[in-house]
């Protein structure tokens, strides 16, 4: 079954008369423009579309990010006591393995500072509430230039949760990642029941999948345009365990489950790989919504021009 | 001067992270699909429910909106708790909570709950229901569960906040008459593994 995405057939022609000069780290894609049409409804919020629409002018613009985006990561540490607290040993084998999970898409993180904090409060946080905001509000640095990985006990059965890329405008002091603090790697955890299959570092992963601009691979089902990412087949509903080589269960779709990928839900044992569109899309993401990031995508004044024409 | 700047992005945080407390409370769900037949709650009762929940709607309320709205919910539910009606429901297999929501049916229900109720609270009541189901919608999409069990009931939360919300302002023989189907798709307590 081919997957379908929404092209913005406006967004295009707005666009064709727009600038062609490219900047070092832009350079022109010799590919031809894909175009694809779906006459889908669009069930998606209103940023789902809009993300949609940068993708668009992006290949329209035969924008193609080359070059390595180093990132700076911050760690904060929300602790109660013992509980939460992470050694050194468990950052390094987290960013170890955010560096090898991100480098075919060039993305490289380095580790720029660990901080402690102790505050109840804070360590039983929950998204959307007075504790997460007051704690992000309190802790984060530079949203723009880095990424704020927080680490805390957050209830109800969450493992991490994260901003888009396309938040980061207008809600700048929560941009970032909170993970459970049992979720990193290399722990020895023993307030936590056995078996725990999500203690390999994967969630950081996944999460900062969704800061690189990914959705779950299980995003709108079975109803196209899923995730946006045409090389993951549609699936259902979210992975459990590690449930390998089963065909979705999608109408029309006959490819398996992405359960290896990391952006479903499975064990971390489970979660091996990125898909080639999905390392496309986050280098989009990032040097359209993140172009602070990076000095080149920060003086280009073609990104300037497409960010001026489409928002 | 170096005051502005602060008082700035503080003003700007406020305004665009909305309402900052959480809209859940799962207990909502029985506040439709079991209180309504419960002999327990007298009219009076039910009229200080909706008291409490406009009171808590209207502008220049004392307590931050959603705050106000969750606790007249728990004080409701806590007049049947101790009943074994109650215990034998949230144990048997009828208690069910809600798994998403219907835009559509909870829209003409939200017609229905303002048709009874001041604008203003109702202003307020439909900000609050898209808020709830904004903050969802963006957990949903950004977060890791351990199972999908857990994300349902974590979503179920923001789900039974809303249908009791709603249900406040039915009148009594409409409340009597809607059934937690009427909001979305709903699951077994069993199934979701609700405990509580």
């Amino acid at each position: 079954m081919n997957r379908r995405k929404f092209l913005l057939s406006s967004a295009c022609a707005c666009l064709a008369t727009a600038a062609t000069k490219v900047g070092a780290v832009l350079a022109q894609d010799a590919a031809p423009i894909p175009r694809r049409a779906c006459g889908t409804p669009l069930p998606t919020p209103a940023e789902k579309i809009q993300a949609r629409r940068v993708v668009t002018a992006l290949r329209a613009n035969r924008v193609a990010f080359r070059g390595k985006t180093i990132i700076p990561v911050r760690f904060h540490i929300i602790h109660e006591g013992r509980r939460g607290y992470l050694p050194d040993r468990q950052i390094k084998a987290q960013m170890a393995l955010l560096n090898q999970a991100y480098a075919p898409a060039q993305i490289q993180f380095k580790l720029v500072n660990v901080k402690l904090h102790e505050n109840p409060a804070w360590f039983r946080q929950e998204p959307s509430t007075d504790e997460e905001i007051e704690m992000k509000t309190e802790l984060g640095k530079e949203p723009e230039k880095s990424l704020n990985i927080y680490t805390a006990e957050p209830a109800g059965g969450l493992l991490g949760y994260a901003t888009f890329p396309w938040w980061l405008r207008d809600t700048p002091q929560l941009d970032g990642v909170v993970l459970h603090h049992a979720t990193l790697p290399d722990a020895s955890r023993p307030w936590v029941d056995q078996p725990w299959p999500f203690d390999l570092g994967m969630t950081a992963v996944h999460e900062v999948g969704h800061w690189v601009g990914l959705y779950h691979t299980f995003q709108g089902g079975c109803q196209a345009p899923g995730d946006d990412v045409d090389d993951t087949a549609y699936e259902g509903q979210a992975a459990a365990g590690c449930p390998l080589n089963q065909r979705s269960s999608c109408p029309g779709e006959e490819r398996f489950n992405p359960v290896d990928n990391y952006m479903d839900y499975s064990d971390d044992a489970c979660m091996k790989q990125f898909t080639p569109i999905q390392y496309q899309r986050m280098k989009d993401m990032v040097g359209y919504y993140r172009y602070q990031l990076n000095p080149l995508t920060q003086r280009s004044s073609l990104l300037a021009q497409i960010r001026e024409s489409i928002e | 001067m170096k005051t502005l700047p602060l008082l700035l992005a503080a003003l700007t945080l406020s305004i665009s992270a909305g309402p900052v407390f959480a809209l859940k409370n799962i207990e909502g769900c029985d506040i439709v699909a079991f209180a309504p037949g419960s002999s327990a709650l007298t009219p009076e009762q039910w009229l200080d429910y909706r008291s409490k929940v406009e009171a808590a709607l209207m502008p220049g309320n004392a307590a931050p909106t959603a705050a106000g709205v969750v606790a007249a919910q728990k004080e409701l539910l806590a007049l049947i708790k101790a009943s074994p009606a109650y215990r034998d429901y949230l144990a048997g297999d009828s208690c069910r909570i809600l798994a998403g929501l219907d835009a559509g049916a909870v829209q003409k229900l939200l017609a229905e709950a303002a048709a009874t109720m001041p604008a203003d609270a109702a202003k307020t009541l439909g900000a609050l229901v898209e808020t709830a189901r904004a903050q969802i919608d963006r957990i949903e999409r950004t977060a890791r569960f351990r199972s999908n069990r857990d994300r349902t009931l974590f979503a179920a939360q923001y789900y039974c906040f809303v249908a009791a919300s709603i249900v406040a302002f039915l009148p009594p023989e409409r409340r009597a008459e809607i059934a937690l189907e009427d909001f979305g798709d709903t699951i077994s307590c069993k199934d979701a593994g609700r405990t509580g």
